[in-house]
């Protein structure tokens, strides 16, 4: 590595963690759909990489290194997961049930409408996995060639719009059981969802958290089933 | 002291990371290896053979801060505006209608079978 690449990694970090670290206190301050972590710091960093005009390329090294622990990030969702284990225990049948049934329904329905606009497969594939937490998503969408860009950005999107729009949307739906509410921000609106869950009741965000994993598990034994029959 | 404690928290949850994706690539399993990962650890936490304060500070970090790992992921989307914009309907009526569908499906059936098995308790 040449002095110029060293600076480049450490100047795509400091943009990076810097964006991050701002987002965090705007999310306080100026609670929105458009302060949120990720959201806010991807649109900073990008601000910032267009007009110096740094490629992805340029920041590949850096993105790589701040990802590195994703992984063990996302084997400590056990550890939300086990602290409900008595709430899963008690409401396993009801809402495995609203899970299992709600989760497909939501990836069908998103697919086979998207299918009516006659996008690519790797679009198709990417959106079967809208509802999976980003890192599990990724894994499940690789070995069908899935566009992971894109499924992050429907993530993110499905995570800001259930997490702004679903409490709202579930008291006029008439949804107003706190485990299905908060089942329902788990299941659909993955770890947003669950942030939101948490603000309404400590009932809610348990019953989301232990959702949100369960999702990820259910998502990723069904989807390897279901995605070469939504392929053209 | 403190900090190495959670060096080999972070230790800890990358080896059993690995081995969850080793599991299924000797397997051949079509599950991802995260998730593999961390029903060990949920298995581990669940027997005792992990005590949850051996875990408590690493997990707590990386939870915390589980967003920031995304930035870098939807910073690769610079140059998808055009892919955007072309299929702003597609995109739209899919992620809303599933939205919305998702939650009463998800929602209502959960609240009907709570109530059903409710009245049996009864």
């Amino acid at each position: 590595m040449n002095s110029s690449e060293v600076f480049m990694f450490l100047f795509c970090c400091v943009i990076t963690i810097g964006a991050y670290g701002i987002s965090r206190i705007m999310m306080v301050r100026f609670p929105s759909p458009l302060t949120t972590p990720v959201f806010f710091s991807t649109v900073i960093v990008i601000l910032i990489m267009l007009p110096l005009q740094i490629t992805l390329e340029d920041y590949q090294l850096a993105s790589d290194v701040m990802t590195f622990l994703l992984g063990p990030a996302t084997v400590a969702l056990a550890v939300p997961l086990y602290k409900n284990r008595f709430i899963i225990k008690k409401y396993w049948r009801a809402a495995g049930l609203g899970l299992a049934v709600g989760a497909l329904s939501t990836i069908i329905s998103a697919v086979l409408i998207l299918k009516l606009f006659q996008v690519p497969n790797d679009f198709l594939v990417a959106m079967s996995a809208k509802s999976v937490t980003v890192p599990i998503a990724l894994e499940i969408i690789a070995p069908f060639n899935g566009n992971a860009p894109l499924t992050t950005a429907f993530i993110v999107f499905t995570g800001t719009m259930g997490g702004v729009l679903g409490p709202w949307m579930m008291t006029k739906l008439g949804i107003l059981n706190p485990i299905a509410r908060g089942l329902c921000l788990g299941t659909i609106a993955h770890g947003q969802g669950t942030a939101i869950a948490t603000m309404e009741g400590e009932m809610q965000g348990a019953v989301a958290g232990a959702a949100m994993g369960v999702t990820a598990i259910f998502t990723s034994f069904i989807a390897p089933i279901l995605i070469p029959l939504f392929l053209n | 002291m403190k900090g190495l404690a959670f060096i080999i928290q972070i230790i800890f949850l990358l080896i059993i990371n690995q081995i969850g994706y080793q599991i299924v690539h000797f397997f051949d399993i079509p599950i991802p290896g995260n998730v593999v990962g961390m029903l060990i650890l949920f298995f581990l936490l669940f027997t005792k053979v992990v005590r949850l304060e051996w875990i408590e500070a690493a997990s707590g970090f990386l939870l915390k801060h589980f967003a920031f790992f995304f930035v870098p992921i939807c910073v690769s989307l610079i140059g998808y505006g055009s892919i955007f914009l072309k299929n702003a309907v597609g995109f739209t009526v899919s992620l809303t209608v599933s939205l919305v569908l998702g939650f009463y499906v998800t929602g209502k059936i959960t609240e009907y079978t709570a109530k059903k098995e409710m009245n049996t308790d009864e």
